[in-house]
């Protein structure tokens, strides 16, 4: 009799949708072995993704390539995330982390000469031209943004994209980042002074 | 409330924040401080031009194919984990192998452009006249081994041209 009630019990009571599920109930299912739980996942974070590696690496791209491999990242990676932490601060950690080592890589690469990078990216220096003058239908006050964000040390870009544009809270971007939210404030100060000593023309313009 | 006051207030707050909830005694300061309204001013500005750098939309085409595609990086990633380490190493290997030997044969001949090593390994008559013919007649020995018929020819032409030392006198 008390297995036939709790039968019916299992059958009423109704089965948590993937998409009602939080994040971390989401990991957890991936870790056991769920491929619909990581494609939910992928699905919540993807738009983010792309956006903040676009912020990150001004490159449309490289940016959409990024945002598709850090997701791989996530995966293979899936049973190191903890119990009891969160998974967007995880996340952002691991995509930030990966797209600041992109823009290392690609320093690296530009101290080599002109015709051996093209040798190692497989492009035409003609053709990567071309696609340069092709992306500059974005206006001029965009690129000298984008230019001013670029030319900020990788601490302050950090900090400006995840507050000022991309709009976290103090608190989550300590989180993420991993540092104390007094940290936060003075590099997002030092940050915001430096891109109004950039962008002097434009703020004292408008 | 101070100047000291506003700027930290400023630090601790997102832009976008800043600019709805300014508080009454803040609004009070700002009206009366003009580097105070001039700096709410500079932020308002910053934040207009930093939302104007959101990221460009990358197209239908991308969003549509996002999941298909980091499945297949996944699945790619996952095959190569599950082959055997020593066959991914040895496939990893191979080029750089093979690209070792290719250099090492590269260097050996060129090399031999300036200091002519391989020659030694080949007999050429050409030597005899350069060369102290006893000691061609050592390097050649173990080639004709299995024919010794030049050997023979060679012993001969010492024999003929053979000298007998000085005979020293006391």
């Amino acid at each position: 009799m008390d297995q036939k009630e709790a039968a019916k019990k299992v059958h009423v009571m109704p089965t948590l949708l993937l998409t009602d599920m939080s994040d971390e109930e989401l990991v957890e299912k991936i870790q056991e072995g769920s491929e619909a739980a990581f494609t939910e996942l992928t699905k919540r974070y993807m738009q983010k993704s792309y956006a903040l590696a676009y912020q990150m690496v001004s490159d449309i791209e490289v940016a959409r390539d990024l945002s598709q491999d850090v997701f791989v990242k996530i995966y293979s990676s899936i049973h190191k995330f903890k119990k009891g932490s969160k998974f967007f601060s995880w996340f952002y950690r691991i995509l930030m982390n990966h797209c600041i080592n992109y823009t290392r890589r690609k320093q690296r690469l530009s101290f080599l000469p002109f015709s051996e990078i093209f040798l190692r990216t497989g492009e035409n220096p003609d053709e990567r031209l071309l696609a340069q003058e092709n992306d500059e239908d974005v206006s001029e006050r965009q690129q000298v943004v984008r230019t001013a964000i670029d030319r900020l040390s990788n601490k302050h870009k950090r900090v400006i994209i995840l507050c000022d544009i991309e709009g976290f809270q103090q608190e989550e971007i300590a989180e993420i980042l991993g540092i104390a939210i007094g940290t936060v404030r003075s590099q997002l100060h030092y940050a915001r002074q430096n891109l109004k000593k950039l962008l002097k023309e434009y703020i004292t313009e408008i | 409330m101070t100047c000291k006051n506003f700027q930290q207030w400023l630090c601790e707050r997102n832009i976008s924040e800043v600019l709805n909830t300014i508080p009454e005694e803040l609004r009070r300061h700002i009206v009366q401080c003009n580097e105070c309204k001039k700096e709410l001013e500079k932020a308002e500005k910053l934040h207009a031009l930093l939302q104007s750098a959101r990221a460009p939309d990358p197209g239908d085409d991308f969003w549509e194919e996002y999941l298909t595609t980091v499945a297949a990086r996944v699945r790619e990633k996952r095959e190569a984990a599950e082959t055997p380490a020593l066959i991914l190493w040895s496939k990893r290997l191979l080029i750089p192998a093979a690209a070792a030997v290719m250099l090492l044969i590269a260097g050996v001949y060129v090399a031999d452009m300036y200091y002519p090593v391989l020659d030694r390994f080949y007999y050429d008559e050409e030597y005899s006249s350069t060369f102290d013919i006893l000691e061609a007649h050592d390097m050649v020995s173990a080639q004709y081994m299995l024919d010794p018929t030049p050997l023979y020819a060679m012993e001969e032409v010492i024999a003929e041209n053979w000298e007998e030392p000085p005979v020293k006198k006391n």
